[in-house]
């Protein structure tokens, strides 16, 4: 775990039109790295309940304290749709039971 | 601030600054004293001198009258003409003699009359010519007088000069301003030593008082002795007070370190009482805080027919618990409920909410649910909305005599089956972890078991590591039970822990091992 340097996770957020919103998460979540990110998350789930695309792409690490922020966004927004995750990523999902709840297609 | 009595050090400290204090004053004293001692000698010294120049003066007199008497062949005309310009002095009696045959004859007279006690001529008559000023004594008159006289030295005279000067009143001298006398308690006594029937004269009472110092001048035929004090201080006011200025400001500087020791001591005392008490409410706390998380790890159950062992690591080091538990609650012979679970984030909140979801499915088998109502109940007791955290949970029926083992899963990875040297990750739907809303309770799976197996089931720290994805993990846990299923169970879970836990990747870890024939 790295004690120095800049965040290590991001999360940003795009669209927010009829289309929903699409939240892209970068680089490690874990319990360390939640406070990178709690002002987006918090400007986030202050927006109106829609569809949400979540573009794990880039998210190379997550832990249970991860999991736990993004099982607070799937609850807050209607039909959840995960697009891309790494493997590590998907499989923690899956062995979560969560592949449904986040939308995550089959690999 | 003094309820209770100083320190000793900051006594024996006050105490050593008071000595050095007094010794430095004692030294001052000294050197001032010393100074004081010189300077009045050396004021005696002039004093002496200028007494000295007196005789001269007396002498040269004296001599100047004899001489005239000589000459003019003692005409008493030209000796009172010449006296009578000598009279400077009121109350002076000054006469010219005429030894003859050892007898003094008085020739003539100017001034005062003489009062020649007895004896005084006689002395005249064993006078002889050397032209000294001859010291008679002190008359005691109204005035007191001064008797002297002076032969000249002529080879060829039998005249004296005789002369009484007059004391003042009392002895008493009075000395003018600017005078280098001036301020000194001085005494000055006829002859070498100092006797007050020989006093002549005296600036202040006598015997003088304070240090006195001493001096003997030659006055005529015999000597003059000074005794003289100063009454002020010679080297000064400020140099006489320095001895005080020095007690006064050491005693006030030894009192104010001597006070800021003790302070400072007392301070540290509280500091240090402080740090004691702090460290006692640390292990008190310490001790507090282990037996409250030893209370929270089971106790592994005795069940007739099942083998129980478990491993229990904490990933956060000042922690023996975290969010992970296991618990074995027996159900009869062969017979167990057995669950693992895992409160996501780390360390007292995660085990918090550990210790509420051990204690209620123990209660809720303790009723009689069984492992699918259990984990429905479960799901009442933890919201992610609400508590910010989730759990995993494994529950698992063992029937060891029946060859019956059922599970259900909320999030949680399905055990390994160990038989035969085979190992096998159970397959087992899971349903979303309790704190997250799940759509439908997931049926439970039943796997049909033979006798004598092994099952571990284990928590994610076991197979979970920053760099791979789980199933490297699993893979490696897999391979690892099925190499180490010959050991006794104990010995597997050891082998087991080495092969699994890294230290530079430490989580919560639990394995649960199940062993039944």
């Amino acid at each position: 775990m790295e004690l120095t340097g800049g965040p290590r996770a991001r999360l940003d957020v795009s669209g927010g039109t009829s289309g929903g919103v699409v939240v892209q998460l970068t680089g490690e979540l874990d319990l360390a790295s939640l406070p990178d990110v709690a002002g987006p998350l918090a400007e986030l789930l202050t927006r109106r309940p829609q569809p949400l695309v979540l573009e794990l792409g880039d998210l190379t690490f997550l832990d249970s304290s991860g999991v736990s922020l993004l099982v607070r966004i799937a609850n807050h927004f209607d039909q959840v749709r995960t697009r891309s995750a790494t493997e590590p990523v998907r499989r923690v999902i899956e062995v979560l039971g969560l592949a449904d709840r986040f939308g995550l297609d089959e690999a | 601030m003094l309820k209770t009595p100083p320190r000793r050090l900051s006594v024996v400290v006050a105490l050593l600054m008071l000595l050095i204090t007094v010794v430095l004053s004692f030294l001052t004293w000294q050197v001032n004293a010393h100074s004081e001692q010189s300077l009045l000698r050396r004021q005696l010294a002039q004093v002496g001198t200028l007494l000295g120049s007196q005789a001269a003066v007396l002498q040269v007199q004296l001599a100047d009258m004899a001489l005239v008497a000589v000459n003019t062949d003692a005409d008493p005309a030209a000796f009172a003409r010449f006296a009578g310009r000598e009279l400077q002095q009121t109350g002076q009696s000054l006469s010219l003699w005429r030894l003859t045959d050892g007898a003094a004859v008085q020739l003539a007279m100017q001034g005062v009359a003489p009062l020649l006690p007895e004896g005084t001529t006689e002395s005249l008559a064993g006078l002889r010519p050397t032209g000294e000023l001859v010291m008679l004594g002190i008359l005691p008159g109204q005035p007191d007088r001064l008797a002297y006289a002076l032969m000249p030295a002529e080879s060829n005279t039998d005249l004296v000069v005789y002369a009484e000067s007059p004391l003042p009143p009392d002895r008493r001298l009075t000395v003018p301003d600017g005078s280098p006398l001036y301020g000194l308690d001085l005494a000055l006594y006829l002859g070498d030593d100092v006797d007050s029937a020989r006093l002549l004269q005296a600036t202040a009472p006598i015997p003088v008082r304070g240090d006195t110092e001493t001096t003997t001048v030659p006055f005529g035929n015999t000597s003059l002795t000074i005794v003289g004090a100063s009454p002020s201080h010679l080297t000064g006011a400020l140099s006489a007070a320095l001895p005080w200025m020095v007690i006064g400001v050491g005693c006030v500087l030894a009192l104010a370190g001597g006070t800021t020791l003790e302070y400072v001591s007392r301070r540290r005392a509280v500091a240090e009482r402080l740090a004691t008490e702090n460290e006692r409410l640390y292990r008190q706390q310490r001790g507090i805080a282990g037996t409250l998380q030893h209370a929270l790890l089971p106790v592994v159950p005795q069940i007739s027919g099942v083998e129980v062992g478990a491993r229990y690591v904490a990933g956060v080091d000042e922690l023996e618990v975290g969010g992970d538990w296991y618990d074995v609650i027996a159900r009869g012979p062969g017979c167990c409920v057995f669950v693992v679970g895992d409160v996501s984030g780390k360390g007292l909140p995660a085990a918090t909410t550990m210790a509420a979801l051990r204690f209620a499915v123990r209660a809720y088998v303790a009723e009689g649910h069984g492992i699918e109502a259990v984990l429905a109940k479960l799901r009442g007791l933890l919201d992610i909305e609400v508590d910010h955290q989730f759990a995993t949970v494994l529950l698992g029926e063992l029937d060891a005599t029946a060859g019956r083992l059922r599970l259900v899963s909320a999030g949680h990875f399905p055990p390994v089956l160990i038989t035969h040297g085979q190992a096998t990750m159970l397959d087992c739907p899971v349903a979303p972890p309790v704190g997250v809303p799940a759509p439908a309770p997931a049926p439970p799976t039943v796997v049909p078991v033979t006798t004598r197996a092994t099952l571990i089931a284990f928590t994610d720290g076991a197979v979970e590591r920053r760099a791979e994805t789980i199933d490297t993990g699993l893979e490696r846990l897999r391979v690892a039970a099925a190499a180490a299923e010959s050991r006794p169970l104990e010995g597997m879970l050891d082998d087991l822990l080495a092969a699994v836990v890294t230290a530079e990747d430490k989580d919560d870890t639990v394995l649960l091992g199940l062993r039944w024939s």
